[in-house]
Order: C-alpha cells, then structure tokens, then sequence
C-alpha cells in the first residue's frame, strides 16, 4: 500500500499544530488540562478536550521524530483502516476482485479527508466496530461483541466521534427489533431475539466503558452541545454539507447506491437500511460525514455486487457475451485469490513498516539529506510572517485569522506571551467569542470597536483577506509585513513608532489571478 | 380534487406566499424586456439595461415569457405577473398529481408525493420564465413516457411542436433534448442486453422514432429569432466554472437549511423504496434517476425538475409495492378505504366549475377599481425587504446623476423602477455580461485591494449596495466615498468630489442603519 506521496497534503489542517501542542502540554503536565491554555479570548473558560489521548500520541510521535513522524504515523492509520476494510469485503463473501475494486474507491471516496488529526482514528475504529456487529449479525457469534467495551474505553478518550459507535449500536438494536416485531416465523423470530439480548448488554456496557475519561459524564454530552452550536454548523468547513461542484466523487456512494438497489429484488433488511439513511442524511448534511458513508455504503453495496456477479453467471437471460466477461473475470478473481493465501505471512509488510520507521527516526543524526521529511505547507501557513515577529519581537495583544490559530498556537509555544484570538478549537470559545469573531471577520459595522474592546494591537491575517483591504483603508493600522499569505498590521500607536518607521511603504503582495 | 389542489396552491402563493413571489429582481428585467419588445415590435439583439455592456450581443433566450409577463403587467400591473405566475406553478403540481393518479399510484400515496415535490421546489417559485420549464418538461416527460409504455406514436408528433414554443420561452429547453437522448439511450442499451427477438424488435422500432424526433425538435428549435445561436447558448455557462460559482442557483444545495429538507427527504425516500421494491427498473428509468439526482446535487437549479420527473418514474414501483400486500393489516385497510373514500369525493367535484368560478372572482379583485364592502383590492408589489424600494424612491426625488454601482441582486429591480433614465451596472444577465466582466465585478464583490479599480474604470458617481452587506463597512472606513441615504435594504454613497458638495451637505452624518441581531 501506498499513501506517502500524499503525505504534504495530510499537514494541510492547522489543527494538526495546536493538537501536537495540546499534547505536549499534557506529557508535561501529567494532567489533563480543564481550562482553555492556549488564547486570551477564552482564557480560563472550561475545556473538554474529547481528544487528549490522540493529542498525547501524536505528541510523543513529534517528539521522537518531528512532523514526519506525524505523517507517517497518519498514513499507517490510513493503511490499517484499509487493510482492514478489504479483509471486511472478503468476510461479507465478496469476491477478492470486486474487493479490491471497493477498497480503491474507498481509499479515493475518504481521500477527501485524510489529514494528520485525530479523526483519522475514529475512521479506523468506526470500521473494527462495523466489521464486530455486522459479525455478529451474520454468524451469531456473541464473542464478536466482547471487544466493543474495550474499543470505547480507547475511543471515548481519542475523539469526539466516539458517538458514532453509539449510533451504530443502536441501529443494530432497533433494526434488529423491527426486524422482530415483522417477522411471522417462530423458529426465525427466536433467532432475532438471541441477537438482541447480547446487543442491549453490550451497549450498556459501553455505556459503562465510555464514562472512564477525565470528564467523567460531561464527555457523554458534549457532542450534543458541539453539534447545536449553529456557528459551528454553519461557518466550518467540514460542517457544510458538500459542494458537488468540487468532485464527483461524493456522489459516488449515492448513485451507486441507486444502480445496484434498482436492479435487485432483495429487499433492504432493516439495519441496512437504517445504516444507509443515518449516513446518507449525515453526508448530506456534513462532508466530514462522506468518509464514513463510503466505509458504512460500500460494504453493502459490495453483497449487492456479489449477489450479481453470481446469477448473472447463472441466469440465461444475460446475453452470452456479458456472461464470458463474467466467467472470465471469475476465473482470474479465484487464481488471485488462491495466489494471495500462498503469500499471506504478512512479513513484506511488516519490514517495509519496520524500514519507515528507522528512517523517520535516523534522519536527524545521519546529518544526511533527509529521506522523508515532511514539514507544514508554506503556501497554506504564516511561515514567514511567525518568523519576522519572532525577530522583530512584536508584543501585545493579536488578533489572528482563524485559519492561522492552529499554526500560531504550535510556532510560539511554549511562549506565554502569546496567545491566540482564535484557532480551530470551536467548542472551547463557545458562540459568545465565536459571533465576536464573525463581527470582525465579517466586516460587520462595529467590528473595529470590537477590537478596541479587546486591546489587540497587532493583526496577523490572510493576504488579500477582506479585513486586510479595509484595515489598509483604515488610518489607524500600518501595514508593517506582507507576503504572499499573510499581512501583519499594527495600532499606530506610540510602542510601534519604531516598526513603522523601519517598514514605511509596505504593500499588500498582488494575486496572481488578478486581470 | 385537482381543482382543490389548484385552488389551494393558487390562493396561497397569491395570499402569504406573495411577497417570495416576487423577492427576485429578475422579475423586473423580465417584464421590461418584454414591455420593449411590445412598444417595439422587435426582439432585441444587444443589451438595452446596462451602461457598462451597451450594445454587447445579448440573447433574450426567454423573449416570449417576458411577452406574456409584460402583457399581464400592462393589463393588471404586477398582480397579474403574480397570477399568471401563481397558476403556472399550480397548473404544474396538478398535472403531476394528474399524471401520478393514471399511472396506478394510490390516491394518498400521490397526494403526498404531490406535497413533496412542491415544498422541494418551493425555493424556486418566482415570477420568471423557469417556471415554464417545469411545466414543459412534465408534459414532455409524459409524452415520451406514455409512447415508451404503449407504443403510440400519436403523442411523440405533439413534441416538435411544443419544443417550438419551448425555445422561445426559456433556456432550459434544453431539458426536452436531455429527456428524449435518456430515453433513446435506455433503447440502445436495451437492445443490446436483451435476449428475446420480439423485446429487440420493439427497441428497434422505439430508436427509430426517438431518433427521428430528436431531429424534428432539433429543426423545431431552430424556429426562434436568434437561429442556431441559441441551440449553443446553454453551454455558455454550463461549461463555464466561474460563472456557476459565482451564481447561486448553479451552486450545491446546502442541507443545513430548512427549505431543502423536502429534498433530502425525496433523496432518502428514493433509496428506501428501491431498496424495498419488487420490481426492477429499467435501464431508462435508472438514467432518468441518475441523471436528474446528479442534476439535482449539483445546482439548486433543477431541484423542481427532479421533483417533477423522478415521482414519475418512480410510479410504477410505488404501484407494484401496494399490489404486493396481500393480507393488509388494520391501518393497511384503514389507509386503503379512506384512500378509496377520498376518491369517491374527489368525482363530485370534477366539473372545474368551481375552479373557474374562483380564478375569476380573483381576477375581478385584481381588476376593480375601489373598495367594495370592505374587501381591499389585491395588489402585488415587489418583496421590500429584498429590493431596494424605498432607496430607488429616493434616487428619483433627489435626482442623482453619473454612473451608478450597483450589485448584481439589485440589478433586475433597478431596471424595472429606473429604466431608461437610468442604466445599471450590473444585473442577473450573467450570459450576458460575460466571464470577464463578472471577474472585475467580482473583485469588488470581494473586496480585493484593488477594489477601487473596478470604480475607478467605470466612472461611477455614486453606489448602491445592502445596508448589511461588507462593501457598505469598507465604504464607510473609507474617506473618498459618503453616505447620503439608508434604510434596512439599501444604502447609497456618493463619491467625495466636489460636484457632489451639494448633496453631501444636504444630507450630512446619515449612519448606517444597524443590522438586528442574529442568532
């Protein structure tokens, strides 16, 4: 497998830099922290941190072997959830060749949101968690459940998303419920019901797993509070519901959906269809939701194809020239697979991951050119901007674009003097700073008294942002840095004579898509 | 039960739905575009409305319509816009619900999805020439569908002739080419994958006759004032990206507000009676779905030809699905006999007297001249929270001169009040105006640095813009421009030049009106 070449693009999130931070706060701490540590706005205000542990992971990763390591470590989770994904298919009786087909869809449907963050785990752990109930559904093995608990003690303390086991726990009790309560068979409505004894223990179980966290029940609420948050829904990216303009890959699962429901006469089992329009409402609604989709989607999609595949070998009224592909496609499906249980001592694997690892490790002391070495985007992050206020030791208040919170927060740490405006962290800064911000980024008409109220005295923001164009109008803020990402203003105020006077005609960087 | 439903849609988008009507500017070039082509007997060729494109070759791909809304207008001023409106919208769902009940749907069953479809194009229920396209492409819809089913060539022969008026009524004609190459594809695909020799004979037959009426409608759509030129206009914008990001019914619907829930709703319930059905759908039919759900996601757009169509194609299913119950349970029976109940009812009222009765009552109140008994005469006006009523109103007392900026929302309206003593900017003619137009225009929008340019190249004396919008902030940070006018819609700024001392003294220290809060 092979998703390093990706690997830049997994650094595009500036969240990525203020969860590494966090982190480290915490290895020194050996606590985890209850208050907001890391802006002025919302100083002192409670902190849930739903991600502590894979902010405590990816920060001794950093430690050990910088960003590179963060990358890495990323792109193995990536790997994993994909091995694991196609071992799934081949358990649900799909042929190996349909199997690999699915997993590189899946792999090009979630490839929209692979970055280096916490959620990266909630992927994986949505699919172990998939991949034990539906064993469960199909086999009745109530051992495939045991390990749901232990799952959720990890996921509850790695991300917010652990919310997402509970939904699926859910719609199996329910489905499986309906599916009771519409059955007329004695013998299968007594198989029903063994499936859903065991399931109602577990999630009760879960339950009980899920309160060991540092918040103890506060954790269990909290998405509920994140997600009724209308700022967040609204005005974050991953919160909109797609742009279909952007790829069409997004439809995919949708339209595929439609194709392979169309032409079959198996009805929809109630599970599957409370899994298929739970995500199909959640991707509508949020793009964060469409990785998850393609992981719940493909799968049953994958039996349809399957069941496909095999009449239509059978069945004679498929034309015999579709049948040939078929058989053909069979055949080569049965060598691969025979050939692929031959090599399957996972050892080429393991050596590979072994070799990545000493390298990322061994690049620092070999003093050599690095192999792999990853660092944040220069044309996405205020590199150069964070470079000349560390030279030129600019103080006071900031006001920063939300989107260079995260960045700002990982290049001045462990400096106390500065603190953010803003950074990804939504959930701390509460609708309150987050419709302050707005105000001032929006450009509404008291968005300069606004920052009065707050004192700031200087303001790093994006190249070409609408507040820069009018801070520029503005008499009272000089231009005293620009490049191609960002702008640094500072109050004409005594304390700034000097930068002003040392950077007097500075201009804005021209875009080059400008006419 | 059609004219109750016609009634019902009708009086309600004339009573409180009146203001959504007519809260697009649009409306406004429509109708004055028309009121040209009548003083003049002509179909203009180039642009009439702007000062920054006068003369640029201009397609009034929907001269027609905008004869038919100048008409009304002339007749019963914009209530009559509204009425012919309001029942072409109505008309619409009735022939849906019409065409539903003769493919076998359940009375309750069709009801619904009638609702459905409706309050999923509710977003698109405005006083402009789209909403002929709906219309046109059900009726379209039904003629190929019904020959697919019966193999009477009778009613392919009315397509021609319909796309005659279809091109010149609106740029979404388009849609009856989409129509008919679905359909003679589904009967290549079909022979192709069919086994039985009867089954390849009949699929024969249909590509023959699909083919030969696509030709004829393409020869049809050739009969309009613009010649070929307007069988290449829809491209203009469908292939260009810019453009479609810049104009809001070519974007993505968002599901995060209410009123595209109807359309998740249809969304979801389209893969729950797939997944539940007993039925196969043809290959046809999977291309109408696929297509139009595609459509659908990508542009708001043809969000009401999806809720138009996909219930359609979907009938057969939804017949098959009720057959299926053999042993009804109690709310089964109990939805079963109220359904038949229901229709019964239905045949006491299908004599359209009642319709007529009450569309002319309407017109009557539309048309008198006072009072009567205390019922006030219906009037319609433009919504005024959306356009600039009372600035335009303020433009003409003081007399503004010099060119004016104005956004591209206002534009339609601006015209409408305004034309000809005054030509706007900018307004909904995006085909027109063009990509690079749009792309200087879109810098201001922005708020580039270099804003000013775009004013500085074009001359304008004074800006009219939304009060809560950001440029009204960046005017008012800056110092070459004052505020002279503001109301909860609009404000107006004149340039600081000295020319425009006057006014400037007469109007000093206005201040933006503030926004009310939000949450």
């Amino acid at each position: 497998m092979k998703i390093l070449g990706f690997g830049k693009a997994l650094l595009f999130d500036a969240d990525t830099a203020w969860h590494i931070r966090a982190g480290d706060v915490i290895l020194e701490q050996w606590h985890v922290p209850r208050t907001d540590v890391f802006s002025y706005t919302a100083r002192d205000q409670p902190w849930v941190n739903h991600e502590w542990l894979s902010q405590v992971i990816l920060s001794i990763v950093h430690h050990l072997s910088g960003l590179t390591g963060v990358v890495v470590l990323t792109a193995l989770l990536l790997c994993f959830t994909f091995f694991y994904f196609y071992r799934f298919l081949l358990e649900m009786e799909v042929s190996l060749l349909l199997a690999v087909m699915l997993t590189l869809l899946a792999v090009t449907i979630t490839s929209v949101h692979w970055l280096a963050r916490p959620h990266i785990f909630s992927l994986l752990l949505t699919l172990l968690w998939y991949r034990q109930l539906e064993r469960h559904q199909r086999l009745g093995a109530r051992s495939a459940l045991y390990p749901l608990p232990l799952i959720m003690l990890f996921w509850v303390n790695l991300h917010g998303a652990y919310v997402t086991g509970f939904i699926l726990l859910g719609i199996y009790c329910v489905g499986n419920g309906l599916e009771w309560m519409f059955c007329k068979d004695q013998t299968e409505k007594d198989r029903l019901f063994s499936r859903l004894t065991p399931l109602s223990i577990v999630a009760g179980a879960c339950v009980l797993a899920a309160l060991v966290n540092p918040y103890g029940y506060r954790l269990l609420i909290f998405p509920f509070q994140f997600m009724s948050s209308t700022f967040i829904r609204d005005y974050i990216i991953e919160w909109a519901s797609p742009d279909f303009h952007e790829t069409s890959f997004y439809e995919l699962p949708f339209m595929l959906l439609i194709v392979v429901l169309g032409f079959s006469l198996r009805k929809l089992r109630f599970i599957e269809l409370g899994l298929l329009l739970v995500w199909l409402h959640g991707a509508l609604y949020a793009v964060r939701y469409i990785p998850i989709l393609a992981i719940i989607a493909l799968p049953i999609i994958g039996t349809y194809l399957e069941d496909y595949f095999r009449t239509g070998l059978a069945s004679d009224v498929v034309p015999d020239w579709i049948r040939r592909i078929l058989r053909k496609l069979r055949g080569l499906s049965d060598r691969v697979q025979a050939q692929s249980n031959s090599f399957n001592g996972h050892f080429v694997t393991a050596i590979f991951i072994f070799l990545l690892f000493g390298l990322t490790l061994f690049h620092d002391r070999t003093g050599r050119a690095p192999f792999l070495d990853y660092q944040f985007d220069e044309t996405r992050f205020p590199i150069k901007a964070v470079e000349f206020v560390k030279t030129h030791g600019i103080t006071g208040r900031m006001y920063n674009a939300y989107y260079f919170g995260g960045y700002l927060i990982y290049s001045f740490y462990p400096n106390p003097d500065y603190r953010v405006f803003i950074d990804g962290r939504a959930e701390v800064y509460g609708d309150k700073i987050l419709k302050t911000f707005l105000h001032i980024d929006g450009l509404f008409p008291d968005w300069a008294s606004i920052l009065q109220d707050y004192e700031v005295a200087w303001i790093i923001h994006q190249a070409r942002s609408q507040l820069s164009t009018i801070l520029l109008e503005d008499p009272g803020w000089k231009l005293i840095y620009a490049d191609s990402v960002a702008n640094i203003f500072v109050r004409d105020i005594p304390r700034y004579r000097e930068l002003i006077d040392r950077f007097p005609h500075v201009r804005p960087v021209e875009d080059e898509e400008r006419s | 039960m059609e004219d109750i439903l016609f009634l019902l849609l009708l009086l309600w988008l004339l009573g409180s739905y009146g203001p959504g009507l007519m809260r697009d500017a649009d409306t406004g070039t429509h109708i004055l575009t028309g009121e040209y082509i009548l003083d003049h007997q002509t179909i203009p060729m180039e642009d009439l409305f702007s000062y920054t494109n006068e003369g640029q070759p201009w397609i009034a791909h929907s001269w027609l319509s905008e004869v038919f809304f100048a008409l009304m207008h002339r007749w019963l001023g914009l209530s009559g816009v509204a009425l012919l409106s309001a029942m072409i919208i109505s008309l619409t769902f009735v022939l849906l619900f019409r065409f539903l009940i003769q493919r076998d749907v359940n009375f309750l069953a069709a009801v619904f999805l009638v609702i459905m479809a409706a309050s999923a194009s509710l977003f698109f229920w405005l006083a402009r020439p789209q909403i002929f396209t709906t219309l046109m492409a059900l009726i379209w819809y039904d003629c190929l569908d019904r020959y697919k089913r019966d193999g009477k060539v009778g009613r392919l022969i009315l397509l021609p002739l319909l796309m005659v008026l279809w091109v010149n009524l609106h740029g979404g004609y388009l849609t009856g080419f989409i129509l008919l190459l679905i359909f003679l594809a589904g009967e290549i695909l079909n022979l192709l994958f069919m086994q039985s020799s009867i089954e390849k004979v009949q699929a024969k037959l249909k590509i023959r006759s699909f083919s030969s009426i696509t030709a004829a409608c393409l020869m049809a759509a050739l009969v309009n004032p613009y010649g070929y030129e307007i069988l290449i206009f829809p491209f203009r914008i469908m292939t260009n990206s810019f453009l479609q990001g810049r104009i809001t019914e070519w974007l993505s619907p968002s599901f995060h507000a209410l009123y595209f829930a109807p359309f998740e709703l249809a969304l979801l319930l389209l893969v729950v009676s797939l997944g539940c059905s007993l039925k196969k759908i043809t290959i046809t039919e999977l291309g109408l779905i696929l297509f139009w759900s595609h459509a659908a996601l990508y542009s708001v757009r043809h969000i009401p030809i999806f809720a138009v169509i996909v219930p359609l194609v979907m009938a057969p299913q939804l017949a098959a699905f009720s057959d299926s119950i053999h042993s009804p349970s109690v709310p089964h029976r109990f939805y079963r006999d109220l359904s038949r109940r229901l229709e019964r009812l239905n045949q006491v009222f299908d004599r359209h007297v009642l319709a007529l009765l009450i569309v002319l009552s309407i017109l009557g109140l539309t048309i008198m001249p006072k009072p009567i008994g205390g019922i006030e005469r219906l009037q319609v006006q433009f919504n005024s929270m959306r356009l600039p009523v009372k600035a335009t109103v303020f433009i003409r007392d003081v007399g503004l001169s010099g060119n004016m900026f104005n956004p591209s929302e206002f534009g339609g309206y601006l015209i409408y009040s305004l034309f000809p003593d005054y030509k706007v900017f900018v307004d909904g003619r995006v085909d027109m105006y063009g990509e690079s137009f749009m792309k200087q225009y879109a810098r201001l929008e922005d708020l580039k640095p270099d804003w000013r340019e775009v004013l500085d190249r074009h001359q304008v004396n004074w800006i009219i813009c939304h009060t809560y919008y950001k440029l009204a902030t960046l005017l008012s940070a800056t110092r070459d421009w004052k505020l002279i006018y503001s109301d909860e819609t609009a404000s107006i700024f004149v340039r600081d030049v000295p020319e425009n001392q006057p006014l400037i003294h007469r109007f000093p220290n206005v201040k933006l009106t503030p926004r009310p809060e939000l949450d």
